[in-house]
């Protein structure tokens, strides 16, 4: 019951902050940017083929979008409510940790659906001029906000380490390109575990999600990090009551 | 209601709390006294659950604090140090908020805000952004926010940091009416507050209890054995330390150092006994002129500076001051 309670508190919080907006502005013109690349290298002379519904979700705009945004709107869920001392009265009243860190994580979440939103309209558009096939259309934003359960998760832990919102987007950001980075060994020739890689590669999970497979791997993939990253942000906000 | 056994809280190494113990019983309006960094905040960050004890127990309403903090928490309305709000929220928003988080029904809601906003007279601000508010304001609101659940015990911070004397009357007055049917501990390092307001005044210094007791009989226990002589002299004479310690029942002498000839001096006398007329000829034997005398029993204020200043030296006697700067002095 207060979990819900908290979980509306947190998602209005957003709205106080301009990052909010400054991150749907950024999201919807850098999405809009791409949509009209990718119209435009379509229509263009020469044999070209490909759904633009499925390109939208592998450019390098779009990881753009994912690896500069996410750690803005995590950075404020912990950080700010310690640097403010509110932390003290939030977890002073009866709810528990847990319930506190998953109202948060789940606002922000929601937030990361929503700075996804305007996109929904290029497919409706798109009907207008070609046939869309909705599945690949579903699985790319299937894709998306699986991934983004999980990256919010660490940019939720890393803004619970920190009393300093640069300092968790900062942290929250390297993490994120740790992670993209890794991926990218499979790529690489002669490297001995590239078959592990290609199990954490995000770039080739989103593209596999854009032309519409839902593979359970990566999505297993991100449900377990974002468990584990969940409970450590628990231990960690419950570190204080640790007796020492 | 609260009950502390051998409390004690460790920051790495060194024991901000060492091993205290207290009990406080329903509705009583108990002050927690002791200098910054005595241990106070400690002691209550650790009752209401936002921090862990290192050792020892704390039972409050006789649940454990530790293994059971959300039926604890409940019972408690917290203001902490320094009163953090959210700045962006207006005030009415915030405690409506809050009032839900504590669990106050749907319905209840809406009268709790109502009710603790007016107790603690900021209906005016309702709707104004708490970011803008003033200390004073922003003060109440989180007294309002402690309130709003109607919990039986209320633990508060310092909560008259910050605000002008006509508000602090006005809170001290609040908290008063509040602890005829609550349980109240406040913390404070002013002592007329803690004399204005509570029943019972705990003394904390470097994390121990130093001293408890109903305001009047801690007064009645330090005035019993002790007088204390206040003098305003003029510099001329011999040594102020050499003319009246001499002075037969003077069992101290501590000189303030000033820039002008004029010094006050205050003396500690034995209790029981007379030695203005003493003093009075030694000042004059020793060519000291007296502006000015006055004797009086001890006040709760030297009672407090008493038991910290003995807590911090436990062997020695304190150096007077004079001595004592002399010796800082490069």
């Amino acid at each position: 019951m207060n979990y819900f309670w908290q979980l509306r508190r947190e998602f209005t919080a957003f709205f106080y902050s301009p990052v909010a907006y400054v991150v749907i502005g950024i999201s919807a013109i850098l999405n809009a940017a791409t949509f009209f690349l990718i119209l435009r290298f379509l229509s263009g002379a020469g044999p070209t083929a490909g759904a633009p519904m499925e390109m939208l979700f592998s450019t390098a705009l779009f990881w753009l979008i994912v690896m500069t945004l996410t750690p803005l709107i995590t950075m404020r869920t912990f950080a700010e409510e310690k640097h403010a001392g509110t932390l003290e009265t939030l977890v002073t009243a009866p709810i528990s940790d847990t319930r506190i860190v998953l109202a948060k994580y789940t606002a922000a979440l929601a937030f990361y659906a929503i700075m996804w939103a305007p996109t929904l309209l290029y497919p409706v558009l798109l009907t207008r001029w070609t046939p869309v096939d909705p599945g690949p259309v579903l699985s790319g934003y299937t894709g998306t906000l699986a991934m983004g359960a999980m990256l919010v998760s660490i940019g939720v832990l890393c803004s619970a380490l920190t009393r300093n919102q640069i300092v968790a987007a900062i942290i929250t950001f390297a993490a994120m390109m740790g992670m993209f980075l890794a991926g990218l060994f499979s790529y690489v020739d002669g490297v001995s575990q590239a078959a592990v890689f290609q199990y954490v590669n995000l770039s080739s999970h989103m593209e596999s999600f854009a032309r519409g497979i839902v593979d359970t791997r990566p999505l297993v993939y991100y449900a377990s990090v974002a468990a584990m990253a969940l409970f450590l942000t628990v231990q960690v906000i419950g570190a204080r009551r640790w007796r020492r | 209601m609260i009950k502390v056994e051998h409390l004690t809280k460790k920051y790495a190494a060194v024991a901000a709390v060492d091993g205290i113990s207290f009990e406080i019983a329903e509705r009583e309006i108990v002050g927690f006294l002791g200098p910054n960094g005595a241990g106070k905040s400690t002691t209550l960050k650790v009752l209401t659950g936002y921090h862990a004890a290192s050792g020892g127990r704390v039972t409050i309403g006789g649940k454990d604090v530790f293994a059971e903090p959300e039926s604890v928490k409940k019972m408690i309305g917290y203001l902490p140090e320094n009163v953090p709000l959210y700045p962006e929220m207006r005030v009415r928003e915030y405690l409506h908020y809050r009032a839900g988080l504590k669990g106050v029904g749907r319905k209840r809601r809406e009268a709790a805000v109502d009710g603790a906003m007016g107790r603690c007279r900021i209906d005016g601000v309702a709707d104004r952004i708490i970011g803008q508010l003033s200390k004073g304001y922003r003060q109440r609101v989180g007294l309002a926010d402690a309130l709003v659940a109607d919990p039986p015990i209320l633990i508060l911070d310092e909560p008259t940091i910050g605000l002008d004397p006509g508000q602090i009357r006005e809170v001290r007055e609040l908290i008063r009416e509040l602890g005829k049917e609550r349980t109240v501990l406040l913390s404070s390092h002013i002592l007329p507050e803690v004399e204005a307001v509570c029943s019972r005044v705990l003394i904390i210094n470097r994390g121990r209890i130093a001293g408890s007791g109903r305001p009047d009989e801690l007064r009645a226990a330090a005035g019993q054995n002790e007088t204390i002589i206040d003098l305003e002299i003029r510099d001329g004479g011999e040594d102020g330390h050499r003319v009246f310690e001499a002075v037969d029942g003077i069992t101290a002498v501590d000189i303030e150092q000033g820039d002008g000839p004029v010094r006050r001096i205050r003396l500690r006398g034995e209790g029981g006994r007379d030695v203005r007329e003493a003093v009075f000829d030694a000042a004059v034997a020793g060519g000291l002129k007296i502006l000015s005398m006055g004797q009086r029993s001890h006040s709760l204020e030297d009672v407090f500076v008493d038991i910290v200043t003995r807590e911090e030296t436990p062997d020695e006697p304190a150096p007077p001051p004079a001595e004592a700067a002399a010796q800082e002095a490069p």
